[in-house]
């Protein structure tokens, strides 16, 4: 069992020495560097994915954890936590939509605060925070790889497990929802 | 986050992607970071393989297969059968190899064409696995056989590598299956278990697509399945799978009643059309009056009238099947109803076209048809 398919897909070249296994070194200092250097990108994705700056942490570090408790020696660690990430965050939003579905199946209406967060400084406020949580799940995760991480096209394809095609066409749609919001920052408020 | 002299050369992406580039970087920028030292989180990765482990280990002895342990450390185990060349019994195939008719009897083998095949939207939650089940009902005109394992495999996404179809006869929930054939008369089905393994500590979890190959019809073309919404089913990396032969569904094949074992179809048949003319009055209220005044006529006062937002309106709805699952008296029984429902907007938790859910009536001197029936995904 292999899986490396996905696991390479989100590597990019200049990742490369920091990822990529040789016989001297051991998993656990590539794990290590890996963890020091990339930690913040991929909770940054995280929150993106997420729409939410506290559960990003903890998403990625779950993220962190699950990975590590493989007994497989990865190749390429940041190409298989970021599909990790992804998978962790999609998983999340899926829970949450079922709990709203179900909540309003039974006539309960969500409230939402009228105070911005204070303890995320404002980010789940941000209007393109607010724009990204209404494309679909797999829209957003294309905006995030592509324009967050700079993941080319072929490489969002592979970690995500479609075709370079599907990924253009999810850009352009995300692109089309986004582009009031790009055009004039207020028209989400 | 900084742009790197990888970006060079880079697609720079449609019109207005610069933009876009910036608003998230801005935006991330916001993100406070708390990164707790890596030994911490190694030492959450270790606690969580011993779980995994013991979770696994208890799993492969309650099953009594040997294979579930094996698989997830990679190996195969001697006895267990699976997919592909080996031995056991092979999927999709009768274990007398005769694709045509069942042995001698003249009774042609149940074919893909004949068979509608769907997942039961129940996940049992019985330690240490999760439990979903396989149905086939017979939807030709005739009686057919149908014996053996339905062959079942990933077919995505592309994501999810490394999982294993393990076919074995017998696991936790239910004892062990023979493999034997099956005469399915119309509009009667067969199920087949299917348990995932435990669900700490995997990776690249997702709510998969299946391949399903028909007992007695390898080679013929699979059917192509989702898992019910309402599951909510996810493989991981890694995880094996075990499938069990098919067997009828009267036999219940899920949870026991706890008034004992549930019946035939063939029995209580008035008891149940008479509830499922519940069913019928109930999805005839809620196209006409609405979810709430059907929920308040047929449903348990705790299912009443809320302030707010009530529920999808419904255009149309009508029962399409249903198969017995527990018996407790002529006063308490469940059915699994299949439902045709068509809405015209959003269905919130409910989907278009068929909905499968656990109907348990109970009978209610003073409702319109003498029944009140609580709705669940599962049992």
């Amino acid at each position: 069992m292999d899986g490396g398919g996905t696991a390479r897909a989100g590597a990019r070249p200049c990742d490369a020495p920091l990822v990529r296994r040789t016989s001297a070194e051991s998993s656990a200092e590539v794990f290590a560097a890996v963890y020091v250097a990339h930690y913040r990108e991929l909770v940054q994705m995280a929150a993106l994915l997420t729409g939410s700056a506290a559960a990003a942490e903890d998403l990625v570090q779950d993220a962190f954890v699950r990975v590590m408790a493989r007994h497989r020696v990865l190749d390429e660690p940041l190409a298989y936590l970021r599909t990790t990430v992804v998978n962790l965050a999609r998983s999340r939003w899926r829970r949450a939509r079922l709990g709203a579905d179900k909540l309003a199946t039974l006539g309960v209406v969500a409230v939402r605060s009228a105070e911005p967060d204070a303890a995320d400084g404002g980010f789940t406020r941000l209007a393109i925070v607010a724009a990204l949580r209404e494309l679909p799940a797999r829209q957003r995760e294309v905006v995030v790889l592509r324009f967050l991480l700079d993941l080319s096209v072929q490489e969002v394809a592979a970690l995500l497990g479609i075709g370079t095609g599907t990924v253009k066409s999810y850009t352009a749609r995300a692109m089309e929802a986004l582009r009031p919001r790009l055009e004039d920052p207020d028209a989400a408020h | 986050m900084p742009r790197t002299d990888h970006d060079a050369g880079r697609d720079p992406g449609p019109p207005g992607s610069g933009r876009l580039r910036e608003e998230l970087r801005s935006a991330v920028d916001l993100v406070q970071l708390d990164q707790p030292p890596l030994a911490i989180l190694e030492r959450a990765a270790a606690r969580r393989r011993r779980t995994r482990l013991t979770i696994l280990a208890v799993a492969a002895a309650t099953a009594g297969v040997i294979g579930v342990g094996a698989a997830v450390a990679g190996l195969r185990a001697a006895g267990a059968p699976v997919a592909g060349p080996g031995p056991g019994p092979t999927p999709g195939q009768h274990a007398s190899g005769d694709p045509g008719t069942h042995s001698g009897t003249g009774v042609p083998a149940c074919g893909p064409g004949d068979l509608a095949v769907s997942w039961l939207p129940y996940g049992h939650s019985s330690m240490p696995g999760v439990v979903y089940f396989l149905r086939l009902r017979n939807t030709a005109r005739y009686t057919c056989v149908i014996k053996g394992y339905p062959g079942l495999e990933v077919a995505g996404p592309a994501t999810l590598h490394g999982n294993r179809a393990m076919y074995a006869p017998g696991n936790a929930a239910l004892g062990r299956i023979p493999v034997a054939g099956i005469h399915l008369a119309p509009g009667h089905a067969v199920l087949s278990q299917v348990m995932f393994g435990g669900s700490v500590g995997w990776t690249g979890c997702v709510s998969p697509e299946w391949k399903v190959t028909v007992p007695l019809s390898r080679g013929r073309q699979p059917v192509r399945l989702t898992m019910p919404k309402s599951t909510e089913a996810q493989l991981c990396d890694d995880m094996p799978y075990l499938v069990s032969p098919v067997y009828p569904a009267s036999r219940g094949g899920l949870p026991p009643s706890p008034g004992g074992t549930p019946p035939g179809s063939g029995h209580h048949q008035a008891d149940y059309q008479h509830a499922l003319a519940t069913v019928r009055a109930y999805l005839a209220t809620w196209k006409s009056k609405g979810l709430r005044v059907a929920n308040d006529q047929f449903l348990p006062p705790q299912y009443g009238p809320r302030p707010g937002p009530y529920g999808p309106r419904l255009l149309s709805g009508k029962v399409t099947g249903f198969q017995p699952v527990s018996w407790t008296s002529p006063d308490e029984f469940t059915l699994v109803v299949d439902m045709d429902l068509r809405f015209p907007g959003t269905a919130q938790a409910w989907g278009q076209g068929v909905n499968t859910r656990f109907v348990t009536f109970a009978k209610a001197p003073g409702t319109p048809t003498g029944y009140r029936m609580t709705l669940a995904t599962g049992p």
